[in-house]
C-alpha cells in the first residue's frame, strides 16, 4: 500500500481517534499531522508492516501523550457558556461532556488505555503494544482511570457490555 | 457513577467532531482564503492562531491530505482573546415557599438489579445493567406511540401488545432545531405498556454518528422481555435534604439508584441552575474547573454543588445548608423529594 491509499483510508479513523484522545479537535489534527508527516518519511518501512496501521497509531498516540507532556501548561480554554445557558432537558448532552472532560484530565497513559480499550476496542494485549509496557500494567492504567471516572465497574455492569 | 455505556457514547460522540473537521476542511481547501476565517464570531475567543508551514513542507501536506486534510502545523495557544465573563449575579437571600417540585415524587418503574434512573421534565430514564440500551418510562398522557414513533408496527413484548418504529434519542422532537440538531438520526424503538398507564420505551441511546450501528428490533424486543420491568410505583427518596436555596429555583431533575440516599438534584431557575451531587468519598470524581462549584466531604460523601448564574459564596451557602442526618438512617426515614427541597 502506498502512503497517499493508506491516508485516503485511514485520516478519518486516525482523526476521529486523536479527537477522543485529545478532546480537542484542532490538537488532534495538528498532532496526526506531524504524525503522518513523520510517517510519510518513513514509509517504505512502514508500509512493509504486517499493520501498518497499529505502528501509525502507535506513533500517534505517543505524539499525544509527549504533545501533552510538551504543552501541559498550555490547556485548551473551557467550553463558553454561550450555548449552555438554557439547561439541555434530556440531560445527556451535558452529562456526556462532563464525561469527555474528565476523561481530558487522566493522566495521558491512563486516558490513552481507556481510549484504546473503549474507543477502538482492543484488548489488554494490543493497548500494551501501543503503549509500550505490559497488559498488567495496562490493567493498572484502566483500573484507575475508572476509578477516577466513577465508572461502574460491577460485575453486573461489565458481564453485558460487549 | 457512569457506566462503561456512557463512557463508550461519549468517546463516539466525541470522535463524530472529527467528521465534522474533515467536512470543514475539505470545504475549506476549495475556498484557502477563507481558512483562516471561518470561525463562527460567538467562538471567536476559541480560535487559536496558527503558524503556517514553509511553502516546501507545505507541498508535502498537500500529499499527505490526499483531499484537503490540514495545512496547519503545531498551534500557538493565543491567549490575547478573552472568554466572555461568567454570568454571576447576587442571589436572593430569601427561601421560597413550595411549590418547587415539578418533577414526579415517584418512581414510574424499577427495573430490578443495578439501575440507575433519571427523572427529568415528567420522564423517567431507566439505564439498566446492559449496554447500549435505554428505557423511559411515561405516562400515558405524555406518550403516544401511533404518533411519537414513524412507522409503528404492532409487536408483543411479553405478552403485551407494544409498537416498533424509529423515533430521535431520548425521542426528542424532530420538529425541535434546537434538540434535533443533537440527536443524531432516528433509530429503532420499541414501546410497550407496562400497566397503571406507564409506557416503556426503549431504543439504543448510543451516538447517531456516521458509524453508528441501530440494534435490530428483535434484539429489543428481546432484551425489553429480559428486564422484569417493575411499574408498580417505588418511592423515590433523598438521604439528605436541602435547607437554604437561591429564590426563584424548581426541582427539574433527580438522578439515583434504587437505594442509594445519594441522588442527584437539578434546580433550574430560567437560565440560572444549581446541581447537587453526593457520591460516595471512595468514588470521587474530578471538579468541574470551568464551573463555579463548592465541595465538601459529608459523611462519608463527597458532596458537590455546581450551577451557572450564581457565585461562589452562594454555592458554598447551598452546600453548608445540606442537612445529612438522616442519611445512614432506614431507607424509610429518607426525604422525600419535596421535604428534601422544601
Amino acid at each position: 500500500m502506498n502512503f497517499e491509499t493508506y491516508v485516503t483510508q485511514s485520516r478519518r479513523p486516525l482523526l476521529r481517534y486523536a479527537v477522543v484522545l485529545t478532546n480537542d479537535p484542532e490538537l488532534a489534527e495538528d498532532v496526526l499531522q506531524e504524525v503522518l508527516l513523520r510517517a510519510a518519511q518513513r514509509w517504505q518501512k512502514i508500509g512493509r508492516l504486517d499493520e501498518p496501521h497499529a505502528y501509525v497509531r502507535r506513533m500517534l498516540t505517543n505524539e499525544v501523550t509527549s504533545w501533552r507532556r510538551k504543552w501541559s501548561r498550555v490547556e485548551a480554554r473551557p467550553d463558553p457558556e454561550l450555548d449552555r445557558v438554557v439547561h439541555d432537558p434530556t440531560g445527556v448532552v451535558d452529562r456526556r461532556d462532563t464525561i469527555l472532560r474528565e476523561l481530558s484530565r487522566l493522566p495521558a497513559r491512563q486516558r490513552a488505555a481507556l481510549v484504546l480499550r473503549y474507543f477502538e476496542d482492543l484488548s489488554d494485549e494490543q493497548i500494551a503494544g501501543v503503549l509500550g509496557c505490559r497488559a498488567t500494567t495496562v490493567r493498572i492504567y484502566i483500573h484507575r482511570a475508572m476509578k477516577t471516572l466513577r465508572v461502574d465497574t460491577t460485575a453486573a455492569a461489565l458481564q453485558v457490555v460487549r | 457513577m457512569i457506566t462503561e455505556t456512557e463512557l463508550r457514547e461519549a468517546m463516539e460522540h466525541s470522535a463524530a467532531r472529527a467528521d465534522q473537521l474533515i467536512e470543514q476542511r475539505e470545504s475549506a481547501a476549495s475556498q484557502p482564503q477563507l481558512i483562516d476565517l471561518q470561525v463562527p464570531s460567538d467562538r471567536a475567543w476559541a480560535v487559536r492562531r496558527r503558524s503556517w508551514l514553509p511553502l516546501a513542507a507545505a507541498a508535502a501536506v498537500a500529499v499527505v491530505a490526499g483531499g484537503g486534510l490540514m495545512l496547519a502545523v503545531r498551534p500557538t495557544h493565543d491567549s490575547s482573546a478573552t472568554p466572555p465573563a461568567p454570568a454571576a449575579s447576587a442571589a436572593p437571600q430569601r427561601k421560597v415557599a413550595a411549590p418547587r417540585t415539578d418533577v414526579a415524587i415517584t418512581n414510574l418503574a424499577t427495573i430490578p438489579g443495578n439501575s440507575s434512573y433519571s427523572l427529568e421534565t415528567g420522564m423517567e430514564t431507566i439505564s439498566p445493567p446492559m449496554g447500549g440500551i435505554q428505557v423511559m418510562a411515561l405516562p400515558a398522557t405524555r406518550f403516544d406511540p401511533t404518533r411519537q414513533l414513524t412507522d409503528p408496527q404492532p409487536v408483543s413484548v411479553a405478552g403485551a401488545r407494544g409498537y416498533a418504529g424509529h423515533a430521535l434519542i431520548y425521542l426528542i422532537d424532530p420538529d425541535d432545531p434546537q434538540q434535533a440538531s443533537k440527536a443524531g438520526a432516528p433509530r429503532n424503538t420499541v414501546a410497550w405498556p407496562a400497566g397503571d398507564g406507564t409506557w416503556l420505551v426503549m431504543q439504543n441511546f448510543m451516538a447517531g454518528g456516521p458509524d453508528f450501528t441501530d440494534v435490530p428490533v428483535a434484539t429489543l424486543v428481546h432484551d425489553a422481555e429480559q428486564l422484569g420491568v417493575q411499574a408498580t410505583p417505588a418511592p423515590l427518596r433523598s438521604g439528605y435534604r436541602v435547607r437554604w436555596l437561591p429564590a426563584g429555583l424548581t426541582l427539574t431533575g433527580v438522578d439515583g439508584s434504587v437505594g442509594d440516599p445519594g441522588v442527584g438534584l437539578m434546580l433550574t431557575g430560567g437560565r440560572k441552575w444549581i446541581s447537587i451531587e453526593a457520591n460516595p468519598t471512595a468514588a470521587v470524581g474530578l471538579p468541574m474547573r470551568d464551573r463555579a462549584s463548592a465541595t465538601q466531604q459529608i459523611a462519608g460523601y463527597s458532596v458537590t454543588v455546581t450551577g451557572t448564574g450564581y457565585d461562589h459564596a452562594t454555592l458554598q451557602r447551598v452546600l453548608d445548608s445540606l442537612d445529612f442526618s438522616r442519611l445512614h438512617g432506614p431507607q424509610t426515614g429518607w426525604w422525600t423529594l419535596d421535604q428534601a427541597v422544601n
